[in-house]
């Protein structure tokens, strides 16, 4: 036994000195190991991809398969009114190994069912007996309280810039949380964790790092996922418990009024997903304060050319009145006015993002009609995007490295009359599509 | 099989010795069709690299060294990146108005430079193959751009050898008359099969390579479909019946990849170049007219397998030289 366990470290210390030595990305050279323990419980993350007042994924790692995995948790906010409440024990339901031969990493997800919401829970990751530090997270709330998002994208490279930026989201959470200001109850990432989501290396660097958006009280800040154009392969799925080949798409309530739609532009944009997102904001537009969308290949860039999801998302966002649409990949700051139809519109759709958790920054191009100020604002620093929800109006905070505020912004909330559903139509696809697919969307939003 | 069709292209062109205008006619085609295919795809490089001024070069340049790029300013990476569009422009002008290797070497290293720059900034087909490493995936790049890299360098190889063999200066008056334009005298036979053997490879890896991705549902693909459909034929062809139909192409492009330099069939490369066509065509036809340069730049797609078409001796020919007596 004692043999086997030495094996094990052995091998596990090798595999990452290996890592340090070979590799020319500092994401395997920093990798250094917290614990010597194999079955030590690592890379926590509490992550959101259904309904998360009643329900979170607590996933960990451990660097040896181990027989069992198991979650311990206990209600600590409000006070629990039963021991039943009290105190569960939840077995990880999905355990493997991730693919790729590079290093031996093992996952194990626990899917946390019938939560209470807005509740805070303390919880234990254990493998084998072998317990993480006491963590916590909180539950999206059922009432109407306003809340915070964090929106972010873009974390592949830079990572000293990415460590930090998750330590800033880890103290803004907290000090919101101190100050009694709305929670921040989630970071919402656009995509491009990593430089190639093939290398199991560079996302062990990046769940390595990610544990520090939970600061010093072991507070979790949920994650809700968006692929990248570098995310691609599949550890993707297996990071964030998502079903082998699924396809990333899907939306979650974040409170009662805030619907968040999270896209995925690397897989097939024209087919089953448009028709989704279609249906989704016709559900979903009717019935919620606020409607936004998550993305990573931008429809208005403020440095690239546009994705796909100019020509078949652009018009359901602008048919349903979106209220915001997140997007990654340029490398900048970006808030765009509302646009609607190729113009500037107060009825239309504002996107904001383009990423900046720690990836080098472009410079944006401002003399694109979007980004022109003083209706656009574009700049170039690390940065992550505070979005705030309340019964009046989305507040829009671009935070630097720094702690500095660059840009703030507040959208009023929709009247009644743009809240409601549009006519149906009889075409499959929304009319404003196929507008699109006549004149050349493309050229004329870069003009 | 390569040495089998050497030799058979010795028997075969062993008759464009005694002056063959037909096989002069033909490789007059082939040089046309490579000299354009070059020429085109410089331009959409152009438009690529000045124009729209997104390319995976300045990625490359752009990115830190961490993840495998050269750590330059963002200002000095786009103006690398401009000089290298205006001066593939400008060797497609040269190689217009006095075929020469040097332009053509280079528009050969532009598309290499593109293909590197894919491979270190992992902006290529994440091709679904666990069982090699990383790396060595990020490569796809190479596979996938072999005929837009083989078009220039035949440019250069017929330009630099347009004698009968490589670097040999002309010294039959017949080869020196019958010149097609831009280059000094006509190939010798062999010059020619090195040539076709090249393009052949180069062809065929291309299309085997965008068969991997069309059997591992390159999404990009199955999109191209889905607009095609519905913008030309007004036809909403559903996800599922798409994802069929890019399973059944690239079956076919493997097939026409294995047949492509496993026999001499003329109708396998004829299909190769329309179906090259129909295929970078497709990039206006599902996304528009601003997306020109994304079909201009695989301009090699059509040239290529059609140069082949000309290069290649003909059956017939091939035939009766195997079958006459004086042969035996």
């Amino acid at each position: 036994m004692c043999g086997r366990t030495f094996d094990r470290q052995r091998v596990f210390l090798t595999l990452l000195l290996a890592a340090v030595a070979s590799g020319r990305t500092p994401a395997r050279a920093a990798d250094a190991p917290r614990e010597l323990d194999p079955l030590a419980p690592r890379h926590w993350r509490c992550i959101w991809t259904e309904n998360p007042a009643t329900v979170a994924t607590l996933s960990w790692s451990t660097a040896a398969a181990g027989r069992q995995h198991i979650v311990k948790m206990a209600v600590v906010d409000p006070a629990p009114a039963t021991d039943q409440e009290r105190q569960r024990t939840v077995a990880a339901q999905h355990n493997g190994r991730f693919t790729g031969d590079d290093l031996e990493l093992h996952y194990h997800h626990a899917r946390l069912a019938d939560l209470q919401p807005g509740t805070t829970y303390e919880v234990t990751l254990e493998s084998d007996g072998h317990a993480s530090p006491p963590l916590r997270f909180t539950t999206a709330p059922a009432d109407d309280r306003p809340v915070s998002v964090i929106f972010g994208a873009d974390s592949r490279s830079g990572l000293v810039e990415r460590r930090q930026m998750n330590a800033l989201m880890a103290r803004m959470a907290a000090e919101a949380r101190a100050a009694g200001r709305p929670p921040i109850v989630a970071l919402a990432h656009g995509g491009d964790y990593v430089y190639d989501g093939n290398e199991l290396s560079l996302w062990a660097q990046w769940m390595a790092d990610h544990e520090l958006t939970a600061g010093v009280d072991g507070h979790l800040l949920p994650i809700i996922p968006a692929r990248g154009n570098h995310d691609h392969g599949e550890h993707f799925n297996q990071v964030f418990d998502f079903p082998a080949g699924d396809r990333n798409y899907y939306a979650v309530d974040v409170g009662p009024q805030l619907r968040w739609i999270t896209l995925n532009t690397e897989t097939v944009v024209a087919g089953k997903q448009t028709k989704w997102l279609a249906e989704q904001l016709a559900d979903a537009r009717p019935q919620y304060r606020w409607v936004v969308a998550q993305y990573h290949r931008p429809s208005f860039p403020a440095v690239k050319l546009p994705g796909r999801g100019l020509v078949h998302w652009v018009p359901l966002f602008e048919q349903f009145n979106a209220d915001l649409v997140c997007e990654g990949d340029g490398h900048t700051i970006k808030r765009t006015p509302r646009l609607r139809a190729n113009k500037i519109d107060p009825t239309g759709v504002p996107y904001i993002g383009e990423g900046g958790l720690g990836v080098g920054q472009r410079t944006p191009n401002a003399e694109l009609w979007y980004l022109r100020a003083p209706d656009a604002k574009v700049g170039s620093d690390h940065h992550l995007q505070l979005l705030t929800f309340d019964r009046e109006k989305l507040s829009y905070r671009v935070v630097l490295m720094s702690g500095e505020v660059f840009d703030e912004h507040a959208w009023p909330v929709r009247p009644p009359e743009q809240r409601a559903v549009p006519a149906v139509e009889e075409e499959t696809e929304a009319p404003a599509a196929q507008a699109a697919f006549r004149a050349p969307a493309t050229a004329k939003a870069l003009k | 099989m390569a040495r089998a069709g050497l030799a058979s292209y010795d028997r075969g062109m062993s008759a464009l010795d005694d002056p063959d205008a037909g096989a002069l006619h033909r490789f007059r085609w082939a040089w046309y069709a490579l000299l354009a295919a070059t020429v085109v795809q410089a331009v959409g490089v152009w438009r690529w690299f000045v124009v729209l001024g997104e390319t995976p070069l300045l990625e490359w340049l752009h990115s830190p060294p961490d993840v495998g790029g050269w750590g330059i300013a963002e200002g000095t990476a786009q103006a690398i990146q401009l000089a290298v569009g205006w001066s593939a422009l400008a060797a497609a002008a040269w190689c217009l108005w006095r075929p020469s290797w040097a332009p053509a070497v280079l528009l050969a290293a532009v598309q290499m430079a593109i293909a590197w720059a894919m491979t270190a900034t992992d902006e290529g087909f994440p091709v679904a193959a666990s069982w090699l490493p990383a790396a060595a995936r990020r490569a796809f790049p190479w596979l996938t751009h072999a005929a837009r890299m083989a078009a220039p360098l035949a440019v250069a190889w017929l330009a630099w050898g347009g004698a009968g063999t490589a670097g040999a200066p002309c010294q039959d008056a017949a080869m020196i008359r019958n010149a097609p334009w831009g280059l000094r005298c006509a190939p010798a036979p062999r010059f020619q099969a090195g040539i076709e053997q090249l393009l052949r490879w180069a062809l065929a890896i291309t299309f085997a390579a965008h068969g991997v991705e069309a059997l591992q549902t390159n999404p990009v693909f199955v999109d191209l479909l889905l607009d095609s459909h519905r913008r030309w034929l007004d036809i909403d062809l559903p996800e599922a019946r798409a994802t069929e139909l890019l399973t059944a192409i690239g079956v076919m492009d493997l097939l026409v990849a294995a047949l492509c330099v496993s026999t001499r069939w003329r109708w396998v490369l004829w299909w190769m170049a329309a179906w090259g066509l129909i295929t970078a065509w497709s990039r206006v036809a599902a996304n528009g007219w601003f997306w020109w340069h994304d079909a201009v730049v695989r301009a090699p797609h059509v040239g290529v397998p059609a140069a082949i078409a000309w290069l290649a001796p003909r059956a017939d020919t091939l035939a009766n030289r195997v079958e006459s007596p004086a042969d035996t």
